[in-house]
């Protein structure tokens, strides 16, 4: 068997082959023009363009389409493919939202384990002041490359989670559009190849945000971030499209959108967010590319009309960050409203209890989806945009405590009075939900205008994100995967070893979330590769050394999971159809998942989450009989 | 993007119905297919119109007088009215290429297509070699894309609806030819009903473009 | 349904399509003029003008409510 059986291995040949074509391609023009032949940038540009266009031809995700311009039809092909062996399915092109669930979950893990590197590399020349062994450039590089990656890894994670998961729980057959589906996750390769690719041809030294005028003039590597974020947002924008399409015309008969199980509520509100505000990242982008390409000023502030009146015709680098926070503030949105869904999915599994309030937690994801698109200039406070606006951004952005509150208490309210059981997920869980008060809490110290001039860009706005980033995503992520790693494998893993990863990566995150804020009230600014060792009575670097100790503890904790998992997917102890007595329509089928989900359509007979009560029920699969 | 964001149909709500790979669907599940398909569809649109939005935006922001009164640069007023006149005219075609299949009329259809497809063009060329003076031996354009924040947001407002029209264009004359070939009837059109509408959107967006870029506001001398 | 309303209907769908399209011809040329004529040249009016031939250019060529409405359009 060659090494391109694997759709993977195609994929990245024809990436390098669309590189190398782009590049001569940009040659040849400029030599037609009468230009030097050779010029980095433009060469570059083009070159990555071509090859996500490559990747995607090569690893033959276009296939189909391309047949129907032909006006040939294609018929889906269910099962692993006839030829190779059944594991090829997930290096190559599947139509399985099942398949294509677990490609995006694994290629988010790799991405969370390259960005945690990155972290733990620059983390330690933080634990002393001074440099020890990082330049200003790189340092600068990788604090950007770890925030843009994660944030990879997390679109990720929660394409991978609602992929799975989506079709599942309204016990439809597949996503609404499988082709797109694939096509969505295959974005993300050559998106993430292109965004490590370019820390070689000098990176992008502004951070993540990547705010001009830095951004405009700064290397090269900036015109591969741009286009690995298209593809990233190409792939957002497909994948929500893919899912609302699913959850609005596919859901079985008797489930209306109150019955739904409250993830796919959750991924509903998700997925409004990625659909639309996505476009305005790449738009800002975009502009911010072309400006380095071709010269238009959108934000170059030196005006048309000179010395007589130079603001005429100028750019402005606020439009910027005005179309950039309009997609990133909602962002944060995307990232932390599946991980409060999964926190509200398993809550009354655990402890066998109704959901509390149901209504409330669904309306509540709309509200924040909807409320989350007026607060962006939250991020601006300081950037020198009219005073006026300050202050109704700052009570819409203090508004967003309400929906997240009215989660709050019923989560509470659900676990009140309830058989709790504290096996592994369960307790990622309750961490999630106390990393989340913390980052909770946080906000409206930042969100009102007084107290966060002080605290902008320090390392206090370090530790609220990634309070919200842990608790919203991290932890209930992990407790997905601890969750339905039986369903997807149909193995248990190693109970202790979880509950090992649980106690040590819970309090080393308090630590260090804690301890950036702390440092960040001493004085400690964003983004700088060193410190005054003097700050905070001369104790800032013993703060910032528990710290970085804590994210190794963090790193080792994942390292056990990962493990854990790796250990038990094949060998582990069988776990039975429905290890956790959940209701959730996944759960009534067997594990690991056939190739076909649901041997006949659901039926809805009762309310999602009414747990404990007698002669209740959710679906069954099997038909009533008298229907 | 636009051509592959819609899937034919052939995947029914169900395994149980094991018979759906042979080909042809039955036309119930078309119908359902194409209700789904044409809900991706507007969800795309409603996608692309936070991109258009964001230019506008843009166009607002930044073209501003010293005062901060709305402002334009002097563009040929007659090659606007022109082009404006020549999108519409496409979409008219386009609609009647599509009622023509719905009723089986193939001849009206393709040739409504095709008119489509060439009034589609002359837009590109009205907007590529008239506006932007791509080929100055032929006319010599208004701005470049380096005058300030004029050039800019005109070529890239211009810029991004020139390659949503291209696309259409393309994908136009590829339905075409799967007609021509005998693919479509009355019942069975989700590719000419996905083009039309993508095609109307792409009108849609120039319905807006035109007053922001050609009409709002007072002229502007630009020195070159 | 009889040949002869079924006729009669094709021929309203063809005419509609007219009707829409010399409405938004018209409604440019109001742009336009406006465009030159003071005190209608203002971002309000033009900008109104535009949302008019948006909304028949949504509901009669891209028919937006067969989204939702369960029968064929």
């Amino acid at each position: 068997m060659s090494l391109f059986t694997l759709g993977l291995a195609r994929g990245l040949f024809g990436q390098v082959l669309g590189m190398v074509v782009g590049m001569l391609l940009t040659c040849g023009v400029r030599i037609l023009l009468g230009w030097e032949a050779w010029a980095a940038e433009p060469a570059w540009t083009v070159g990555s363009v071509c090859s996500i266009i490559g990747f995607l031809l090569a690893v033959g995700a276009l296939d189909d389409w391309l047949q129907w311009t032909k006006g040939v039809a294609t018929p889906i092909h269910h099962g692993p493919p006839v030829d190779k062996p059944a594991w090829t399915r997930y290096f190559s092109v599947d139509y399985n939202h099942k398949v294509i669930g677990v490609q995006y979950t694994v290629w988010g893990i790799l991405l969370l384990m390259v960005g945690g590197t990155v972290a733990m590399i620059f983390r330690t020349e933080l634990a002393r002041s001074g440099l020890q062994f990082l330049g200003l450039d790189l340092y600068n590089s990788f604090i950007g490359m770890h925030g843009m990656i994660m944030i990879f890894a997390i679109l990720l994670g929660v394409g991978g989670m609602a992929n799975y998961l989506v079709p599942l729980m309204i016990g439809a057959e597949d996503m609404a559009f499988p082709r797109l589906n694939a096509l969505g996750f295959w974005f993300n390769v050559p998106g993430s190849v292109l965004l490590l690719v370019s820390i070689f041809i000098g990176g992008w030294d502004a951070g993540w945000t990547a705010y001009p005028p830095l951004s405009a003039r700064g290397p090269i590597g900036y015109q591969l971030f741009f286009l690995g974020v298209f593809a990233i947002g190409l792939s957002s924008i497909v994948g929500s499209l893919n899912l609302l399409v699913t959850l609005l015309r596919m859901r079985p008969a008797g489930m209306s959108l109150f019955r739904m199980p409250i993830f796919c509520w959750a991924v509903f509100a998700t997925s409004l967010i990625q659909l639309t505000a996505t476009q305005l990242i790449g738009t800002s982008f975009l502009m911010v590319s072309v400006q380095r390409a071709l010269g238009m000023g959108f934000f170059d502030p030196r005006g048309i009309l000179g010395e007589v009146s130079p603001m005429v015709g100028g750019g402005d680098p606020v439009l910027f960050q005005h179309l950039f926070w309009f997609y990133s503030h909602p962002a944060v949105y995307i990232f932390v409203l599946p991980g409060l869904g999964i926190v509200s999915e398993l809550l009354p599994v655990f402890s066998r209890k109704p959901l509390f309030g149901y209504k409330w937690i669904a309306l509540s994801s709309m509200a924040i989806a909807i409320v989350g698109f007026i607060v962006w200039g939250h991020h601006m406070f300081v950037s020198g945009y009219n005073d006026i606006l300050r202050i109704p951004f700052m009570y819409a952005t203090l508004l967003v405590a309400i929906p997240t509150g009215v989660k709050f208490f019923s989560w509470l309210g659900t676990m009140w009075g309830g058989k709790i059981h504290f096996d592994t997920p369960m307790l990622f869980v309750l961490g999630a939900i106390s990393v989340f008060l913390i980052g909770g809490l946080t906000g409206p110290i930042l969100a009102t205008v007084p107290t966060d001039l002080p605290l902008h860009d320090s390392y206090f706005v370090v530790g609220h994100f990634h309070a919200t980033m842990f608790g919203g995503f991290v932890f209930p992520f992990f407790a997905a995967l601890y969750y339905w790693f039986p369903k997807v494998t149909g193995r248990m893993y190693n109970e202790t070893l979880g509950k090992i990863h649980f106690y040590i990566m819970t309090p080393a995150f308090w630590v260090q979330t804690l301890g950036q804020m702390g440092v960040g009230v001493m004085g400690m600014r964003r983004r700088i590769a060193d410190y005054d060792p003097t700050l905070g009575q001369g104790q800032i670097e013993n703060w910032q050394l528990a710290v970085t100790i804590a994210g190794f503890a963090i790193a080792f904790g994942v390292m056990l999971m990962l493990w854990n998992f790796f250990q038990n997917a094949e060998v582990g102890v069988a776990a039975g159809d429905n290890p956790w007595r959940s209701r959730s329509p996944e759960w009534q089928i067997p594990s690991p998942i056939p190739e076909h989900s649901f041997p006949a359509p659901l039926h809805v007979v009762g309310e999602p989450y009414d747990y404990g009560l007698a002669d209740s029920g959710y679906v069954t699969t099997a038909s009533p009989g008298d229907d | 993007m636009t051509v592959t964001a819609v899937e034919h149909g052939h995947e029914p709500g169900h395994a149980a119905d094991d018979h759906h790979d042979s080909g042809e669907t039955d036309l119930p599940t078309y119908l359902e297919n194409t209700r789904r398909n044409r809900l991706g569809m507007w969800l795309f649109f409603a996608s692309e119109a936070f991109l258009f939005l964001g230019l506008l935006v843009t166009r607002f922001y930044l073209w501003r007088g010293p005062h901060g009164e709305i402002v334009r640069p002097e563009l040929d007023q007659f090659a606007g009215l022109v082009v404006t006149a020549v999108l519409l005219l496409s979409s008219y075609f386009m609609n009647r290429a599509e009622v023509s299949i719905a009723n089986g009329k193939r001849t009206d259809f393709q040739i409504s297509l095709l008119l489509t497809a060439f009034l589609g063009t002359a837009f590109l060329i009205g907007v590529v070699v008239w506006e932007w003076g791509m080929f100055p031996s032929l006319v010599k354009g208004h701005l470049k894309p380096t005058d300030g924040v004029f050039g800019a947001v005109v070529f890239g407002m211009t810029g991004m609806h020139a390659l949503h029209v291209l696309s259409g264009v393309i994908l136009i004359l590829n339905v075409w030819w799967l007609g021509r070939k005998g693919h479509f009837s009355a019942e069975r059109h989700w590719g000419v009903e996905a083009c039309a509408i993508y095609w109307h959107y792409v009108d849609l967006v120039w319905i807006f473009f035109y007053p922001a870029i050609y009409l709002i506001g007072s002229t502007i001398d630009i020195p070159h | 349904m009889s040949e002869q309303s079924h006729t009669k209907r094709k021929t309203a769908i063809y005419r509609e399509g007219i009707i829409v399209g010399v409405t938004l011809a018209i409604l440019t040329l109001v742009e336009y003029y406006a465009a030159i004529t003071p005190p209608f040249d203002s971002f309000a009016v033009l900008m109104i003008l535009a949302l008019l031939k948006a909304i028949l250019v949504v509901n009669y060529f891209m028919h937006i409510r067969s989204v939702w409405s369960e029968g064929d359009h």
